[in-house]
């Protein structure tokens, strides 16, 4: 095509106006850090005990920069020691489950697909629960020093061996069968909690005390260790999130479809896959299995700022943060002084979008 | 050039495509023809570097198409495919834009809508813009896939070197019009210097349109060269076992005229 009938295609007069789906594509990253901030601010007010505003702002300073002026210790052991470890999990695994959620359905190519409900994350429990159980019998000081970190990795190995399996079991010549999918992610995730069950019985009350929590998801027992083991798995979802956004665009229309547009098909659905995993894992380390947060986080966004996943992905990141810390201020105010588990609250708000997905019909879903 | 110089494809003990040889010029449509399971479309996933064959290679301009990065390759050949399943409500607009998320050759998005807003418009989907994807009809969508496809390898001929547009089967979903319209749009290709490979059953619109036809039967390739040369009734008996009362219903009186390349290729649009 020459340079000529390009200009003349500039001065076609058929430039359709701008649509409300690329003006919420601008502002929905800068939205949703203030929705973020604004909640995080709230997580960290709210609570058993009253903290003044002032002192929040004092803790936030102290951990940033070191300064502990504008704060009782009272309040610096509550907020920094409780609430701001909390919040910061919070947000990682409400980011994590959320991107993952994203870049699983764009792997899969369906609205349908989350690391919760194909078994991805029962994956990952299963893996955890070994890890308890079976740590008893390692060394002391392998115990006292990186018991914290065992978990996630376990439970990493754990979600990328389901994930594998699960694309394997579902992918014939090219095409992957979202039926096939989460049917074989029941049977897994039937599997899982057996084995799961079959080591709860074996196990003694301390571990049993800690297998409880598995079940229930939560974010009650966050620690900064805890934070830390959590934060490389999130950091390697939210860093690779822009590299692999055109990719996940592209395989949208299909593996053989990405591949002739010029991705490495191969590349891409391996890192995915491992990213998944490892977000789905830690995630599951860290708060126990909490379910719909991976597809209700996308599914709304995709309704309001389309499919495109330079923009949806970040922007999942944000609200799935926002979702986790807002559900988990409620978990521990509606019955305080005792906390409802945080997958109570998730699945209320997630099941009935689940069910509106498959009735909708912008989004008509083919299994 | 691109050629593929006698591939073997094997699937287990069953050998999709025997010894197979194939040649696409520069400024030429090319097509496939062949009854069902004949190996066209294997032919074709060899061709665009889908589908490594057992024997033989794919030389693209004389590099063998395996040492060419998915990439790269991106931006010498684009593939229409059959048909798309697509569950997420994309826009038409950002469909055709997925054409240009590789090889832009430092173009920005924004000077590239032109070229978006020009391929829907030789589809006819101008005024889809702002739809959604789908909600389109199979054929609407068919097109948008062409447009997406034109926008991926846009200029015909590059740095002296020619681009390649395929097209598996793009007439099946189109009405009569767009059927003839989207074999149009392969001829301008090909005569602004691009080579276009398509595979189609419709022998009377191949032999309008194609240069060079290359004929597959059970996985061989039993005939190749101009429709004229190539389309005969002979042929049609052999390899898609037409008996006389099938040739009359289909053609009439063209079928007595033994050469339907012939008699169709008079009819080629100037």
């Amino acid at each position: 095509m020459s340079e000529m009938t390009l200009s003349e295609a500039f001065k076609s007069p058929v430039t359709p106006a701008r649509t409300s789906r690329e003006v919420c594509q601008q502002y929905a990253v800068k939205a949703l850090t203030v929705l973020l901030l604004i909640i995080c601010f709230v997580s960290l007010a709210v609570g058993p005990t009253e903290v003044s505003v002032s002192h929040i702002f004092g803790a936030v300073n102290y951990w940033l920069f070191g300064d502990e002026t504008a704060l009782t210790l009272r309040d610096k052991v509550v907020l920094m020691d409780i609430r701001m470890p909390r919040t910061v999990l919070g947000c990682l695994v409400g980011a994590s489950l959320a991107a993952s959620g994203a870049m699983m359905q764009g792997l899969f190519r369906n609205p349908l697909a989350d690391p919760g409900l194909v078994g991805v994350s029962s994956g990952a429990a299963l893996a955890a629960v070994c890890v308890i159980t079976l740590s008893s019998s390692l060394p002391a000081w392998i115990l006292d020093d990186y018991s914290v970190y065992l978990l996630p990795w376990g439970a990493f190995v754990g979600g990328a061996a389901t994930t594998t399996l699960l694309y394997k079991v579902a992918t014939r010549r090219g095409q992957t069968s979202i039926a096939t999918m989460l049917l074989a992610g029941i049977a897994l995730g039937a599997l899982s909690g057996a084995i799961t069950g079959f080591l709860v019985f074996g196990s003694t009350d301390a571990e049993l005390r800690d297998l409880t929590f598995w079940g229930m998801g939560g974010l009650g027992s966050s620690t900064w260790p805890r934070v830390w083991s959590t934060l490389p798995f999130a950091l390697a979802v939210l860093v690779s999130l822009p590299f692999i956004a055109k990719g996940l665009n592209a395989f949208l229309l299909g593996e053989a479809e990405a591949f002739h547009l010029g991705f490495n098909t191969q590349h891409l659905k391996r890192l995915i896959i491992v990213l998944v995993a490892g977000a789905a894992g830690a995630s599951v380390a860290a708060a126990g299995a909490i379910g719909f947060v991976g597809i209700v986080v996308p599914h709304v966004l995709r309704l309001v700022i389309g499919p495109d996943h330079r923009f949806l992905l970040p922007s999942c990141a944000l609200l799935g943060a926002s979702l986790l810390v807002a559900a988990d201020v409620v978990a521990r105010t509606v019955v305080a002084p005792a906390e409802l588990p945080i997958g109570i609250i998730t699945a209320i708000i997630g099941a009935p979008v689940f069910l509106s997905i498959l009735l909708g019909r912008k989004n008509q879903v083919q299994l | 050039m691109l050629e593929a110089i006698n591939i073997t494809v094997c699937v287990g003990t069953k050998k999709l495509l025997r010894d197979v040889y194939f040649r696409s010029c520069p400024g030429e449509l090319t097509v496939i023809i062949g009854p069902n399971g004949a190996g066209k479309s294997t032919l074709l996933k060899c061709l665009t570097g889908d589908l490594s064959p057992s024997e033989g290679d794919v030389m693209l301009d004389g590099t063998s198409i395996w040492s060419v990065p998915a990439i790269e390759l991106a931006g010498r050949r684009a593939v229409l495919p059959q048909s798309s399943q697509l569950s997420f409500p994309f826009s038409v607009e950002e469909v055709v834009m997925l054409g240009l998320v590789s090889g832009r050759h430092g173009l920005s998005a924004k000077q590239l809508r032109p070229r978006v807003l020009e391929a829907l418009d030789r589809v006819g989907l101008m005024s889809y813009l702002n739809r959604y994807y789908q909600e389109l009809s199979g054929g609407e969508k068919q097109r948008v896939h062409l447009a997406r496809v034109l926008c991926q390898v846009w200029e015909p001929r590059q740095n002296g070197r020619a681009n390649y547009l395929f097209l598996d089967e793009p007439t099946a979903s189109l009405d009569l019009k767009h059927q003839i319209d989207v074999l149009e749009t392969g001829r301008k290709y090909a005569n602004e210097g691009g080579g276009v490979i398509a595979v189609l059953h419709d022998i009377d619109l191949a032999c309008v349109y194609a240069d060079k036809i290359f004929v597959l039967n059970h996985g061989n390739l039993v005939a190749h060269g101009t429709p004229q040369d190539v389309v005969t009734t002979d042929l049609l008996r052999s390899v898609y076992h037409l008996d006389d009362r099938m040739l009359e219903t289909k053609w009439g009186h063209l079928a007595k005229g033994q050469n339907l390349g012939k008699s169709w290729s008079e009819l080629r649009p100037s």
